[in-house]
């Protein structure tokens, strides 16, 4: 069976003023489907660019990214917002809410991008989604008025607007506490069990994250997988 | 995509575009502001330029202006029938003019010219309107234009004593009052319009009155080959007819008399207009970078969630067709009135109605297409650029990148050079590290301080020009008699007078310019001048003044002006009191805002039957050391002149021309300070963009400062020092590029109006300013977005995204 995430000698190298940099240097692993895979690593190691490869927000120097059999890394521009929008959910660490729009339209812009939810059921789905994270009540509310908690939950419908089968999450609960954490990780823990592919970005040590497997990264290469 | 904006307006993507726009009411009235700016400019510009352009000609062809006219020794009503049963003749019609003065005061007279009418209820040709009151029923009364309405009271049966040299004096009750678009503003040519009827001058026994026949041609009335061609016809019938023919005039066909003045201000109009227009888009295109540059974190996010560049563009870009829709709403309706206001004013200066105030709809829909559409072509390539930024760099922008533009060694350098602080080199090196944003910046701030400062320039330049040309002559006085005065009598009278300080005697009369195969010339001015002139100071163009030999003409540029061809050393051919003489033009002189003007040996007089040993003109110089007061001295002379019985038709002072001048340049220099207005709200707000955007884009350096221990007046001077080396540097720039461009714009608008070049002068008022006004605009432009930053704790300022 293929695996859902194909990653092959993924390198990425930033030119930068002075100096060249290496970000990542000949990466190489698979993902297979429903599994929730957790990239750790110190500041610097390359794990965060590892997740913009895969998630198609950035371009690799060499190598090669297959999601789904799809060869995302001869994307370019357009085509990748578009599959983005159609097939990947991203979870912020910083959540990147629009202030402007409320708690619902945040999670509709989204379904407007990708235009796979037809106009007419958006705001129903969108209800539903805050609904199953117990978080309908705020669908009024602008992101400034609620808590850092709540719009990772916001954040993490949003990712889940249009039903994609890939979640990436960069350090999604390193701006929350303790007890909010617990309840994110519990969400990501919900999301496996629906068959979603997740990977998940982290430099904590400890987790309640119920991962499959954890790839550990210290400068630019895999250490550990 | 677009449709689905416009049609779907519950579109998460329009409401953020909308809630920004709400949520940010400062920013959004800038840029409202700015495409207001340029939509107004444009919208008022081609409103008067519309009501103007067809008005002005519209006035005047409504009077029905003539054709030629024909000045004959004498004409009876029988051949005058014939005449207006000519093939091709429309209309025949007489219309004597006679040089008069209205007594004003007690020995203050204005100049008057009277028309007279043969029937005022069958006018066809120069015809004018009566406004108030009525048409003369007697030998009493008399009509006067409106526009004498600022020289005296013009009211209705109001009595005035006019006098005609050599013929006395009588009273006339002013019967009504008249707009006639055909002649200049009474009190811009500083002479009164009236017209009466033949029984005036029947009962002041006028005689020698030479008929002027006004005729108009049936077809091709615009067409000089047509018009010269009856003229010609028309001659022959005279000729055959025993008519003596003194001259014949033809002016342009179809132009008003101020047609010149007109032309200018349509070019001022034209080139303000494109250049709010240029301005405004350099303002939108800075303050769309600039609102850009502070989305750039959530066009990153919505590219993420699968935006494409394309509907990350239709978004922004619908921001700027709102804007664009809400200026044109704003714009168009004050475009509109203010422009019609103008228009008023310049009409009433001009003395023509505006009859159509309609605007085309194309028009109409120019401006439209420029307050809606433009900003939106204009802002479509930085909202574009800005939509292709990668998501990776959207997600990681802070503000302003890393990048230093100014290297280590140039910054010691600097340092040393000039003495500055770490903090100025902060604040240098600060100001160069969006280059793109200062160059825009700088663009917009140079282009309307350039323009400002020029505004200033010229203004001063036509002050300074038509100041030189008054001072510089050393007469007060230009007397002209109707007739001939023995000058020997004249100069020992005129010896005792003590408030006269100078005198001397010249020569006055009119003349036309024959050139083979051309029709003659209308009439022009002829001055005989005194071997040595020292209160007439000629500014010499070319070649040099007369020496004395009667042979010899010196004319003015205006001549110059309407035979380009002729050069020092050709032979001009000049017809006076039905005598022709050739001349060799020996050198021109400019002369500011004088009619055509040729200037001859005043030994030719001797030539003139009746005027050998006499004169007809003195230039007078008052003695104002010991009698100051200009008004009086005038008084005292007319008072001898009245006493002498010197049959005078025309006192001119200096210096009541020279602000009759200055009134004809005050639709200019109202066009020109409205500019500088609009070039202070546009460095304003230039200034205001950049530096508001430069702070909020740095807002988390600002915090790690305030961390480490600047204070916030430190924080508030670094930021000032910034707006000021931007204004600083704006403004070196302008004033080099205000040369050459108040230099062209000046002598470009002078040489429409006056056919001659300017006298340029740079104004230091101009200059400074625009410092000032730049100085303040820095401090301002910082003060609300630097208090802003520094009212937020420095957590928040470093948790700022």
């Amino acid at each position: 069976m293929s695996a859902f995430i194909e990653v092959k000698n993924l390198t990425k190298v930033f030119n930068g003023s002075e100096k060249r940099f290496t970000a990542l240097n000949g990466v190489s692993f698979s993902v297979g489907k429903g599994e929730l895979v957790i990239i750790s690593g110190k500041s610097g190691s390359g794990k965060s660019t590892l997740l913009n490869m895969l998630s198609g927000i950035d371009y690799p120097t060499e190598g090669e990214v297959f999601i789904e059999q799809v060869p995302i890394h001869k994307f370019k521009g357009n085509q990748l917002a578009a599959w983005r929008g159609r097939n990947l959910g991203i979870v912020f660490q910083f959540f990147q809410l629009m202030p402007t729009l409320t708690v619902l339209e945040n999670i509709m812009l989204p379904m407007e991008f990708a235009g796979l939810i037809a106009r007419g059921h958006q705001k129903q789905r969108a209800m539903e989604l805050l609904d199953r994270v117990g978080i309908s009540s705020l669908a009024n509310k602008f992101p400034a008025s609620i808590s850092g908690g709540e719009k990772q939950r916001v954040a993490i419908v949003r990712a889940l607007a249009n039903n994609p089968g890939f979640i990436v999450a960069d350090e999604p609960t390193g701006n929350l506490d303790s007890m909010n954490t617990r309840s994110i990780h519990g969400l990501f823990n919900s999301l496996i069990d629906e068959g979603k592919t997740v990977v998940y970005v982290t430099h904590e040590k400890e987790t309640s994250l119920n991962y499959t497997r954890k790839i550990e990264m210290v400068d630019g290469k895999i250490l550990n997988n | 995509m677009v449709k689905s904006l416009i049609i779907n307006p519950m579109n998460p993507s329009l409401k953020k575009v909308l809630r920004d726009l709400l949520n940010n009411k400062s920013r959004s009235l800038i840029v409202l502001l700015a495409i207001v700016l340029g939509a107004f400019g444009v919208s008022m510009l081609s409103v008067a330029y519309n009501m103007l352009g067809k008005n002005l000609s519209s006035n005047y062809l409504k009077t029905n202006p003539a054709s030629f006219t024909i000045v004959a020794d004498s004409i009876s009503g029988e051949v005058l029938q014939k005449l207006r049963l000519l093939p091709g003749i429309e209309n025949v019609e007489t219309r004597n003019k006679i040089t008069a003065r209205l007594k004003t005061g007690m020995n203050e007279y204005v100049p008057i010219w009277l028309f007279v009418v043969d029937d005022f209820r069958n006018i066809k040709i120069n015809t004018f309107r009566l406004i108030r009151g009525s048409i003369p029923q007697s030998g009493s009364e008399i009509l006067i234009e409106r526009t004498g309405n600022r020289v005296i009271d013009i009211s209705v049966n109001k009595m005035y004593s006019i006098t005609v040299p050599s013929f006395g004096s009588t009273d006339l009750r002013i019967s009504g009052i008249t707009h006639d678009p055909g002649m200049a503003p009474s009190w811009m040519e500083g002479v009164l319009y009236g017209y009466i009827r033949t029984d005036v001058v029947k009962k002041m026994n006028i005689t020698g009155i030479h008929p002027e026949i006004k005729f108009t041609i049936r077809n091709n009335k615009y067409s000089m080959p047509a018009i010269e061609s009856q003229l010609t016809k028309t001659l022959v019938f005279l000729k055959k007819n025993g008519i003596k023919v003194n001259r014949t005039e033809i002016l342009k066909p179809g132009q008003h008399v101020h047609q010149s003045q007109m032309d200018s201000l349509m070019f001022l109009l034209q080139m303000f207009g494109v250049l709010a227009l240029v301005l405004s888009c350099f303002l939108i295109i800075n303050m769309i970078m600039a609102i850009m540059a502070k989305e750039t974190r959530q066009i990153g996010v919505m590219k993420a969630l699968g935006a494409g560049t394309g509907k990350i563009t239709a978004i922004y870009l619908a921001i700027v067709l709102v804007f664009g829709i809400a200026a044109t709403l704003i714009a168009l309706p004050a475009g509109y009135f203010t422009g019609k206001a103008y228009a008023n004013f310049v009409a009433a200066m001009l003395n023509f109605e505006l009859f159509d105030l309609s605007i085309p709809h194309g028009a109409w829909f120019f401006m439209a297409a420029i307050g809606t559409l433009l900003p939106v072509i204009v802002a479509f390539y930085p909202v574009y650029r800005a939509g292709r930024i990668s998501v990776r760099e959207a997600l990681n922008d802070y503000g302003v990148k890393d990048n230093v533009s100014l290297s280590s060694a140039h910054s010691n350098r600097l340092t040393e050079m000039l003495r500055l602080s770490n903090s100025t080199l902060f604040a240098i090196r600060n100001t160069f590290r969006r280059k793109g944003r200062l160059v825009l910046t700088l663009i917009t701030l140079v282009m309307g301080g350039a323009v400002f400062i020029s505004a200033f320039n010229i203004r001063t330049s036509l002050t300074n020009t038509v100041n030189s040309k008054y001072t510089n002559q050393h007469y007060d006085i230009q007397s002209i008699f109707a007739k001939g005065v023995n000058e020997d009598s004249f100069r020992a009278a005129i010896d005792s007078l003590p408030f006269v300080s100078a005198y001397e005697t010249w020569g006055a009369g009119q003349a036309t310019q024959l050139i083979t195969g051309k029709p003659e010339s209308e009439l022009m001015n002829v001055r005989l001048a005194p071997l040595q002139t020292r209160l007439f100071v000629p500014e010499m163009m070319t070649g040099r003044w007369l020496s004395g030999s009667a042979g010899e003409v010196v004319v003015n540029h205006m001549f110059l002006s309407k035979y380009p061809m002729v050069k020092v050393g050709d032979s001009i051919r000049l017809k006076m009191n039905g005598r022709i003489k050739t001349f060799k033009l020996v050198g021109s002189i400019r002369e500011l805002f004088a009619p055509v003007t040729v200037y001859l040996s005043k030994s030719l007089l001797t030539q003139v039957p009746g005027m050998a040993g006499k004169t007809n003109s003195a230039l007078i110089a008052f003695d104002l050391k010991n009698y100051p007061d200009m008004i009086k001295n005038t008084s005292m002379l007319e008072q001898w002149f009245h006493s002498k019985k010197y049959p005078v038709s025309l006192v001119f002072r200096k210096d009541l021309y020279k602000e009759r001048v200055v009134d004809h340049l005050v639709i200019i220099t109202t066009m020109l300070i409205m500019v500088t207005i609009l070039l202070i709200i546009v460095g304003g707000l230039g200034l205001v963009t950049t530096m508001g955007i430069n702070i909020v884009e740095r807002l988390r350096e600002l915090a790690i400062l305030r961390a480490i221990g600047v204070t916030d007046s430190k924080l508030y001077s670094l930021t000032i020092t910034e707006g000021f080396i931007i204004g600083l540097m704006s403004w070196v720039l302008a004033v080099i590029v205000s040369l050459p461009l108040s230099w062209y714009l000046g002598n470009k608008f002078f040489m429409i109006f006056f056919e001659t070049t300017l006298n340029f002068n740079i104004s230091h008022t101009g200059i400074i300013l625009w410092l000032a006004i730049i100085a303040v605009f820095s401090a301002v432009a910082v003060m609300v977005p630097a208090r802003n930053a520094s009212k937020q704790s420095v957590a928040e300022g470093l948790s700022y995204e």
